[in-house]
């Protein structure tokens, strides 16, 4: 496992270096510190532990893609930073996830998601107008009346999708095509203006040229927000993040800066699945090469 | 079959378009059975059944004579099911004509109308024809057996309208006889003799109090059963749990009660008020009053409008509770993963998305409870008046299926005059209840557009 070896990335590493690789913490300081991190996480569903022992950084205003196989755990674990995992009643979690230093286990999940946005695989738009969509958990926070043209019409600029809906704010949201629907729910999730925004494979069931478009409403984010995207499209992953997680079977294999995962992995797994999909761990007696998501 | 050998090409394909004329001969056997069929049952009501049957069986059987012998000859060979159905019709003849004698008399305790034998065979024998015709004219092929499937789902359906629409026929035809402006616009009364004496006389005559108190019983019962139905089961949905299913057990429960014991109960009540004072405020909410003419004192009912419709609620509230559950259950998981990836608490969500989906069939719930409640005359039966003094919450309790009923068993003076205006007064009941679906129909139609949109679930 790489967790021996932990790299240094940035040389201004000081601020808060309470995570040592002993203990499963962060393996690296980022330049801009970071926002979330977690530290020996495990999480099983009933008697399957999918995340076995997970430490890592989440850099703040940086696009992180969590990439690997399917079943590697990076949903659960993307999953597990807005407490969605609560809703399953077999999930058992163990170890720790600080958003901003603060222990996110034992802080109110309201509030948190709160701070922690999701977007999800498929577009949920709800049956109601766009405007009321996007202003729906504007409103859950009690918001009734102040601002709300204004945070309608910035959400959806910076969804990438306020021209295309800008005269029909009344409309059924479900009205529109499945790309269309998941910028909403982008701008959605934003309106709220989250710390973090988390995406969950956000493309999977999208055309080229929406996909496009959500790229370009990614880009967008960078530096007011934090996204963590999970995405089993390795071009996806090098064309628009700035740090790279590579995940297999719940564990973390490597970790750091994607343009220096993709021209000079540490690991020969990582190499594999950046290069094909396919992985060879070493570990692995029968130098199994399990299919890639 | 092995016809398919004698099949022309314009038979492969679409089944039914054949129009083949030599084979609209089976055609024949099917005619013959729906006659035969439509004149068993007219016989029942005719009580003759010689004249009639007899000629029945006569064209059922020659039909599949007929068509059998001409597959004979197209064929070469006898159809062997069609051979049976023949045998079959044949014995359905042989029993009419062979039983009549002493099985006679519908009147008479202990012997059986021999249209009891032969109905039922002649329905099945005229099904069994019309099927093999139908998988005759579609060339036999696959879709042809499974359009030859449609007489034999077809018959109970026919029978049960043919059920309905006899009983239905009675009350529409006898009801309307009686309808008028005059009967639907006036409310019953007695007046009391001029002389001062107890001996009371007709006054005017009408349906009306019957009308109104229908009215004013269902909506009150929907408005006191719809907080406690929706809310168990927004409880339900919300908080799956031992509780939950304790909750959910004792609605379902509810329901099983018989009718009569709660009417019982509910009576209980009344009567254990006996002594307090008419005009208290509790009296008059429970037992309804009304003030006698003679006297000026307020004298209690059998119980008001407000008890008889808490006492409904209580019967249909499970309904409700059932039908919110189903439909807050049907909502789409993304829908409330969603809501709750934006930090929205439950509440928000239940007011916001939620309940608005389940929305159709909380309307759903509400119409069927609505229905049960016409329905249940026996759990208020021992409250219910004939409303001669009028119709308000602290009225006495009325309604249309309590006119129905009285006509005949009521108050003497009541069913005297009214009692020709029994079933008027259920093809009323009938109407409006049949009103009410309709517009719920509507209503719910309207709601799932709007609350669903194009996501329509389950």
């Amino acid at each position: 496992m790489s967790v021996a070896r932990p790299p240094v990335v940035g040389a201004g590493g000081t601020g808060d270096a309470q995570s040592t690789p002993e203990r499963g913490g962060p393996l690296v300081e980022t330049v801009t510190g970071n926002v979330m991190e977690t530290e020996v996480l495990r999480i099983s569903y009933g008697k399957r532990e999918v995340l076995k022992g997970v430490g890592i950084p989440i850099a703040k205003g940086k696009v992180t893609a969590i990439v690997g196989p399917s079943g590697c755990g990076k949903t659960t674990l993307l999953r597990s930073l807005n407490r969605l995992t609560d809703l399953t009643s077999s999930c058992r979690v163990t170890g720790r996830i600080t958003l901003d230093g603060e222990d996110c286990i034992s802080m109110d999940p309201v509030l948190l998601r709160r701070r922690v946005g999701m977007v999800f695989q498929k577009p949920n738009p709800f049956p109601m107008s766009i405007r009321d969509n996007v202003l729906y958990g504007v409103q859950a926070q009690g918001n009734r009346g102040t601002k709300h043209d204004e945070i309608v019409e910035s959400s959806l600029k910076k969804a990438v999708i306020w021209d295309e809906v800008k005269d029909r704010l009344g409309h059924s949201a479900l009205d529109l095509s499945g790309g269309q629907q998941q910028r909403v729910c982008i701008a959605r999730t934003l309106a709220v203006s989250p710390e973090v925004v988390l995406m969950d494979e956000p493309a999977g069931s999208l055309d080229p040229r929406s996909t496009l478009l959500l790229e370009e409403s990614i880009a967008a984010m960078r530096g007011d927000y934090t996204v963590v995207i999970v995405t089993h499209d390795v071009g996806e992953a090098r064309r628009i993040s700035d740090f790279l997680l590579f995940m297999y079977e719940g564990h973390v294999i490597e970790y750091g800066e994607t343009e220096r995962l993709f021209s000079d992995p540490r690991e020969a797994a990582t190499r594999d699945y950046l290069a094909g999909g396919l992985v060879t761990l070493p570990d692995t007696a029968e130098g199994e090469a399990p299919t890639a998501a | 079959m092995t016809e398919a050998g004698r099949q022309s090409a314009s038979t492969i394909a679409p089944p039914v378009a054949t129009v083949d004329s030599a084979r609209l001969v089976f055609l024949v056997p099917m005619a013959g059975a729906i006659v035969g069929a439509g004149v068993g049952l007219g016989t029942l009501v005719s009580n003759d059944v010689d004249a009639a049957s007899v000629p029945a069986l006569a064209i059922l059987t020659l039909s599949l004579l007929t068509a059998l012998s001409y597959l004979r000859m197209r064929a070469g060979r006898w159809d062997r099911p069609g051979l049976i159905l023949l045998v079959a019709s044949a014995a359905a003849a042989g029993v009419l004509l062979v039983v009549p004698q002493w099985m006679y008399g519908m009147n008479v305790n202990g012997i059986v109308h021999h249209s009891v034998v032969s109905i039922p065979l002649l329905l099945l024998v005229s099904t069994a024809a019309g099927a093999r015709a139908i998988q005759w004219i579609s060339g036999a092929s696959p879709s042809g057996r499974d359009l030859a499937l449609y007489p034999w789902l077809a018959l109970p359906v026919l029978l049960a309208l043919i059920a309905y629409g006899l009983l239905l026929g009675d009350i529409v035809i006898t009801g309307i006889g009686g309808m008028s402006m005059s009967i639907l616009t006036t409310a019953y009364h007695t007046v009391p003799s001029s002389n001062g004496g107890l001996a009371i006389s007709i006054g005017p005559v009408g349906l009306l109090n019957g009308i109104l108190g229908t009215l004013l019983l269902t909506a009150m019962t929907l408005l006191i059963a719809v907080l406690p139905g929706v809310g168990a089961g927004v409880f339900m949905n919300e908080y799956p749990g031992r509780l939950a299913r304790v909750v959910d057990f004792c609605t379902q429960m509810l329901r099983a009660v018989s009718m009569f014991v709660i009417a019982a109960a509910a009576f209980g009540i009344v009567k254990s008020m006996n002594g307090w004072d008419p005009g208290s405020f509790v009296s008059q909410l429970v037992r309804g009053s009304f003030t006698d003419p003679v006297s000026g004192a307020p004298k209690p009912e059998n119980g008001s409008f407000l008890f008889a419709a808490a006492v409904l609620a209580l019967l249909v509230m499970p309904v409700i509770a059932k039908m919110t559950e189903e439909g807050l259950r049907s909502a789409p998981r993304e829908l409330r993963e969603g809501s709750i990836a934006l930090g929205a608490t439950d509440g928000h969500a239940l007011r916001r998305i939620l309940l608005p989906w389940a929305a159709p069939n909380i309307l759903t719930g509400l119409v069927i409870a609505a229905a049960e409640a016409n329905g249940s005359l026996a759990a208020i039966l021992f409250l219910e008046g004939v409303g001669e003094n009028g119709v308000g919450l602290t009225n006495g309790v009325t309604s249309l299926d309590y006119s129905v009923f009285a006509t005949l068993y009521g108050p003497i003076l009541y069913a005297h005059t009214m009692q020709k205006y029994q079933l008027t007064a259920a093809l009323l009941l009938l109407l409006l209840t049949a009103g009410l679906s309709v517009a719920a129909l509507l209503l719910q139609r309207r709601f799932a557009k709007r609350y669903r949109g194009s996501m329509t679930a389950n």
